[in-house]
């Protein structure tokens, strides 16, 4: 089962189009179309803590950076800017830098994993991407743009994490080296590309065709340790597309998740990469994982899978049944947690007993 | 993969359901909470105007979380204790490879055992206090772990019963089931305690014969004596043969040849059936009823089960009287058998989750009893170790490979999930770290992914998550926590501690960075931030030259403010003519020599003070001429944009004083020199 821990009112104007925690998920930042960025504690109820204002328009995302860089954040918005800000205090914010050398909306920023120091990748309207990096020693900005990245524009971006399989636990992972940055993108051309850096250059490594409409959102799994790579991608097209590499990045190879109701415009891995949150036109999220045999399940949560948006004042659950309770034998309440056992192990006809 | 009725959980956002509004989510950083909030897709055709339901409801963001049992606070004990009982089982299995130590294994199930009655006993007397009783949420919470490992207990029992415990003993199972079944139906035995107490008047009681019917069903023999041993009317004949019909009955021990008292129980068993034949206890009905029971007469059996809370609740009662030499193996036949009899005897009566999972265990069906046990809402508690223990035990992998079940992947991947849930909830991380050392390389990952998103509440945590990434070798993970608490450190204006962090992180941009701080306020105001931490700093200095510098800087310092100049000299020319000093100290450095030039006691020799004079004439005359240049477009240009110290107001003054000051030195020393130096 699932319970809602808090609400917090963010008292923007209007829609919030993201939300980010920092780091240790003790901080949220949320952007608006209302054109601000607002500072929450996300484990109080309470009020904004800061505002911060500087963008002349809706702000698409927000993305923040690791913690050892101090506390920086960094905002993209319709207005073709991106803005990086840096506090002392969570109430105490500044502009530490703006990037202005996009000429059309910047819909998506990520920060590279900490490892490659403090680089902020950007994917705009106006088809390119740019990575820009600090040189956290003078605080100077140097930005490389990939131009035409996605005809049309680019919609999401999403890094590569630097943790390259442990040789010493996996013999066959040689090739790859953690320090080569890479990066996926999704866009309006329908397609999924990695970028990898070489050189000062960034160039396209693989072009992930699958997608039959706009790709809306990538995101690169975080990696526990395996000799391989998973990317999620989702499109308007109604698929969430898991691809999937070899050891050494050479070959992506993809697996429709599942075909949704509508179109699909989010999607959230969990830190470990081992559930995947998705989101969509229908209302719905749901989450999902991959068992033993690499098939991907619905989570089964007996009770709770899909959280839902209804209009109904009382959090109430239909499917959870009040056991009752004979003498003091007590009967467990049919409940709350995912099967490890995926559903394909023991068929419907062996469940029933 | 079935696609049935998903449960689903609402959230109350009214903005989402509005104008094609829905709903997006994001995991929040080293958690299992979700952060929702209600999303709008921009299309192409989007207008860039404020939406339609812009300022009419509230923009929230809603966190919410699978929910969990141990936010009780009474069950954390269990957690830790049962990862001391795992850890022990991991570290058994290692050093005794190969070798099957079955005893052990029974050990290990026992102790998770006395963990959950323990568990029990707390969650019941914590339920009575009045912190509890007054807090609704946490009431509830008791309630249900208790349900919930109250039906664990029941089912660890009997699984270590039929599967763990007849390696050791002997097979015949039926007084381990009894006694079993006794302690999850405690209720009979608190009423034949009052029975007891009552004495000679419990006869006269209502509930008399339907308890004395339930102990014997229960298999009881020894209390039903004790109670009808009391009775007014215990002297008469049928009260005395049943005494002996329940004295006599052979008790199956450990031990004992089964073909012999197989053939003393059949003897007693005639014996039973020629009594009640013979009309033996008809003086009394209730009596008769009983010994009728103890015969197993299927029609008097039936009639009492009707009444029975449970299908497995007489089942071992019914098998001591009817089989008592029941092995494991004919459970399987005997509870079919029983079943069926229920299921006629009670056609409206529905399975529930414990009673199917305690079926699943009679008829040895463990897969499925996996599969439910994962269902039960203790964050999988229960079947990670059970699953983990059946694994280590070996004793059922032919089972398991011919259902094409790797039970070295489930084990692990329950395993990896239990440890990320708990690492993940932030109180009991310290507990997850054990299960996922136990799970290869993935576990590894994991705590290399989980583990600096611990935040660091107290420099007391912070040490803790330290040393546990250095025990497992995590250089990177160490060194960003450090990082990250010297940039706290000096948001916090704690600069010493800042340094230290620094120092600690092996970064030597960043100890840099805080060096050159340090440095250029105290040329700007003449404070030195942390005194003490740069007086321990010793030979860590080294990783940094601009560390170097500072901390020799410093000796000077102290030397010169305790007014010991003339050893203040000689750190001072070191300096000097180190090649380590920045740019925008050279100023300070050379400020800092004029009091020595000016003593009329020579401290500083011909050399150094030549050396002292080039400085600036080399360094400081270039370098404000420089300043000069940079900052002539300014039209307020003063001696405090060129250069900055708290000691000078003007700069070409300072100069020329500083010149002159060369010079008197100069002579005075070249006076002292030339006598040659003071013996």
């Amino acid at each position: 089962m699932v319970s809602l821990l808090q609400e917090i009112d963010t008292e923007h104007e209007d829609i919030v189009h993201h939300a980010a925690l920092d780091f240790y998920g003790l901080l949220l930042a949320t952007c608006s179309s209302d054109g601000s960025v607002r500072i929450f504690h996300s484990r109080k109820n309470n009020k904004a803590l800061a505002e911060l204002k500087g963008h002349q328009g809706p702000v698409w995302q927000v993305a923040w950076a690791h913690p050892k860089f101090g506390n920086i954040l960094a905002s993209c918005s319709y207005d073709r800017k991106v803005i990086i800000w840096k506090s002392t205090t969570p109430r105490d914010w500044s502009k530490l830098y703006e990037y202005i050398n996009h000429d059309s909306s910047v819909n998506s920023v990520d920060f590279a994993p900490a490892e490659y120091g403090l680089v902020l990748a950007c994917a705009s309207s106006d088809g390119s991407i740019s990575v820009l990096t600090c040189n956290t020693e003078y605080g100077v900005w140097d930005a490389k743009k990939i131009p035409n990245a996605h005809t049309i524009g680019v919609n999401a971006i999403s890094w590569c994490s630097a943790q390259a399989p442990d040789p010493a636990f996996d013999q066959r992972v040689t090739s790859r080296n953690p320090a080569v940055k890479r990066l996926v993108s999704g866009g309006c051309d329908n397609l999924v590309k990695i970028w990898r850096e070489d050189n000062d250059r960034w160039i396209e490594e693989h072009r992930l065709e699958a997608h039959s409409d706009w790709v809306r959102d990538v995101a690169w799994a975080p990696s526990i340790g395996l000799p391989r790579m998973q990317i999620a991608s989702a499109s308007q097209d109604r698929h969430v597309i898991i691809w999937s590499s070899n050891a050494d990045l050479s070959q992506w190879t993809s697996n429709v998740l599942h075909t949704f109701d509508d179109a699909v415009w989010s999607i959230s891995w969990s830190t470990t990469g081992n559930v995947l949150a998705v989101t969509g036109g229908d209302n719905n999220v749901s989450l999902w994982k991959e068992n033993s045999e690499g098939q991907w399940i619905r989570i089964n949560y007996e009770s709770g899978t899909a959280i839902q948006s209804k209009q109904s004042h009382q959090l109430h659950n239909p499917h959870q049944q009040q056991a009752q309770q004979p003498l003091n034998l007590p009967q467990s309440s049919d409940s709350e947690h995912s099967s490890n056992l995926s559903n394909s192990n023991l068929s419907n006809s062996q469940l029933s007993n | 993969m079935s696609e049935e009725a998903v449960p689903i959980f609402e959230i109350s956002d009214s903005l989402a359901t509005r104008c094609g509004n829905t709903l997006t989510a994001t995991f929040v950083p080293g958690s299992t909470k979700i952060a929702l909030s209600v999303y709008r897709p921009i299309k192409w055709s989007s207008r860039d105007t404020p939406s339609d339901t812009a300022g009419e409801d509230p923009v929230v963001i809603s966190i919410a979380q699978e929910s969990t049992l141990y936010k009780e606070p009474l069950l954390r004990s269990l957690l830790s204790e049962t990862n001391g009982t795992f850890v022990t089982l991991q570290t058994l299995v290692q050093e005794a490879k190969g070798t099957k130590k079955s005893a052990e294994y029974l050990q290990i199930s026992r102790a998770y055992r006395s963990i959950i009655r323990f568990c029990l006993e707390k969650l019941d007397h914590g339920k009575k206090t009045p912190e509890v009783q007054e807090d609704e949420w946490r009431l509830e919470h008791c309630t249900k772990a208790t349900k919930t490992f109250y039906a664990i207990e029941c089912m660890w029992h009997l699984f270590e019963i039929l599967y763990l415990q007849q390696q050791q003993t002997s097979q015949v199972i039926v007084h381990h089931l009894l006694e079993w079944v006794r302690f999850h139906y405690p209720n009979t035995e608190d009423q034949a305690t009052d029975l007891l107490l009552m004495a000679e008047e419990a006869s006269e009681c209502d509930s008399y014969w339907l308890t004395l019917r339930r102990l014997i069903m229960l298999g009881q023999l020894e209390v039903p004596r004790a109670i009808l041993l009391q009775n007014r009317k215990f002297n008469q004949a049928a009260f005395q043969a049943a005494e002996q019909v329940l004295k006599t009955m052979p008790v199956y021990q450990d031990g004992y040849a089964l073909h012999k008292f197989n053939s003393q129980w059949e003897y007693w068993h005639v014996d039973l059936d020629r009594k009640l034949a013979a009309q033996t206890f008809a003086a009394e009905p209730q009596l008769e009823l009983i010994m009728q029971l103890v015969a197993g007469s299927n029609k008097h059996w039936d009639a009492e089960l009707v009444n029975s809370q449970d299908w497995y609740e007489f089942l071992p009662g019914y098998l001591l009287y009817t089989k008592p030499t029941c092995k494991p193996f004919e459970l399987r036949i005997a509870t079919t058998h029983w079943l069926n009899r229920w299921s006629v005897l009670r056609p409206e009566w529905q399975m529930k989750q414990l009673s199917r999972m305690v079926l699943q265990l009679m008829q040895h069906d463990i897969k499925l009893f996996i599969y439910d046990a994962q269902k039960l809402n203790d964050s999988h508690w229960f079947s990670t170790h059970l699953i983990d223990l059946i694994y280590h035990t070996g004793q059922f992998k032919s089972y398991f490979d011919q259902q094409n079940v790797d039970l070295a992947a489930l084990r692990h991947s329950m395993v990896f999930e239990y440890g990320s849930f708990l690492m993940a909830s932030r109180n009991h991380w310290q507990l997850a770290i054990d299960y996922l050392d136990f799970c290869s390389h993935e576990g590894a990952a994991a705590i290399e992914l989980l583990l600096p998103r611990i935040p660091l509440r107290s420099e007391r945590q912070a040490f803790k998550v330290l040393e546990l990434a250095k025990q497992r070798g995590l250089v990177t993970v160490e060194q960003d926590i450090c990082k990250v608490l010297s940039k706290r450190a000096h948001s916090d204006q704690r600069y010493g501690s800042a340094l230290e962090w620094a120092i600690r992180s092996k970064d030597v941009l960043l100890v840099t960075s805080l060096a050159d701080f340090i440095l250029k306020n105290y040329s700007h105001t003449g404070v030195i931030f942390s005194p003490d931490v740069l007086r321990s700093i010793g030979p860590r200095m080294f990783i940094s030259p601009r560390l170097v510098f500072l901390c020799k800087y410093f000796e000077f310092y102290e030397l010169y403010r305790q007014r010991d100049f003339v050893s203040a000299a000689e750190p001072l020319i070191n300096l000097l003519a180190s090649k380590i000093t920045p740019a925008y100290f050279w100023p300070s450095l050379l400020i800092d020599a004029m009091p020595l030039l000016n003593s009329e006691e020579p401290k500083l020799f011909i050399n150094e003070t030549l050396a002292i004079l080039q400085h600036l004439e080399m360094e400081l005359v270039p370098l404000i001429e420089r300043n000069k240049l940079n900052t002539a477009k300014f039209d307020n240009q003063t001696s405090k944009t060129i250069f900055k110290d708290y000691r000078v107001e003007n700069v070409e003054e300072f100069v020329e004083l500083m010149r002159l000051s060369c010079a008197r030195n100069m002579v005075r020393a070249t006076i002292i020199e030339n006598r040659g130096p003071p013996t």
